[in-house]
């Protein structure tokens, strides 16, 4: 009995619905675009000024014209704090603040978004994290495409932290 | 989909936005629920230099040696001072620094805009 009831709301579905070639199916896709900031490091310098003076400038020396901090400076800004919310550091090539211009000879390509390597080039960054605190654990994160790369993670200033090369 | 263009757009009425940075001595770890600095140092709320590249915003704050005050500061923040409004806050271990001393004190900062 129930088979039949069944049966017959099936023909009545398919006579309101016509046959499939009269059946147009039309779909409203809700597509969701997501938009995120991403909060990007803070890094924290100091600069030492022992030695800096405007006394005997030429410019920056004229009586009241000049304070203290407002000319050329002997020494370069020092690292002292590097800290990433979450303790993630993401690095999009947009800008290189954070490029070790020392120690690399691959190319940090601020145009194209990427590190450009030859072979035997070095890419080395400033420090990603540096807060006088202790890493239990790094997790590099690259997207290589057809070449061998060694990676360095370098924990010197890390007492009690281990170096590891991974290939 | 959100092309390029789109998403500088909103960086840069991020960057318009943001006007200024302050240094601050609270030290309780930072929530998305804080509201402002812990321990503000109001003689850091100073104005930040911007710059902004493909879909990213590059801050940079100075503390001259000739400004602030002597302490160990250990947050930072960016706001918009106009009617205060605080977009994050970032807590690090204590750098210390001395009014009129020998050391400027700099901090950079940099958002970066994407597609979900």
């Amino acid at each position: 009995m129930a088979e039949t009831n069944l049966r017959k709301t099936v023909v009545a579905i398919r006579d309101q619905l016509g046959s499939l070639d009269n059946v147009n199916a039309v779909g409203v896709w809700d597509y969701d675009e997501e938009v995120v900031i991403e909060e990007g490091p803070i890094a924290v310098r100091t600069r030492d000024l022992t030695g800096d003076s405007i006394w005997d400038h030429p410019t920056l020396g004229v009586w009241d014209t000049s304070l203290w901090d407002d000319g050329n400076y002997t020494n370069n800004p020092v690292w002292v704090r590097v800290v990433n919310p979450e303790n993630i550091f993401h690095e999009h090539f947009r800008e290189n603040s954070f490029e070790d211009t020392t120690n690399s000879t691959a190319s940090f390509d601020t145009t194209n978004f990427r590190w450009e390597f030859k072979s035997g080039d070095v890419a080395q960054t400033n420090s990603l994290h540096l807060n006088q605190e202790s890493k239990s654990s790094v997790t590099p994160k690259l997207l290589i495409k057809g070449v061998s790369v060694t990676v360095t993670i370098n924990q010197i200033t890390n007492p009690g932290g281990v170096q590891k090369d991974i290939t | 989909m959100i092309i390029i263009s789109g998403l500088n757009r909103i960086r840069d009425l991020i960057s318009n936005d943001i006007d200024k940075g302050q240094l601050g001595t609270g030290t309780t770890i930072a929530t998305e629920n804080d509201t402002t600095l812990k321990t503000e140092v109001a003689s850091t709320l100073l104005t930040v230099t911007k710059s902004t590249a493909d879909k990213q915003i590059n801050f940079t704050y100075t503390l001259t040696s000739a400004g602030g005050a002597s302490g160990t500061y250990t947050e930072f923040e960016l706001q918009k001072s106009a009617t205060p409004v605080h977009f994050d806050r970032i807590v690090f271990t204590g750098v210390s620094f001395t009014l009129n001393g020998t050391e400027d004190v700099s901090v950079i900062k940099r958002y970066f805009i994407k597609r979900g």
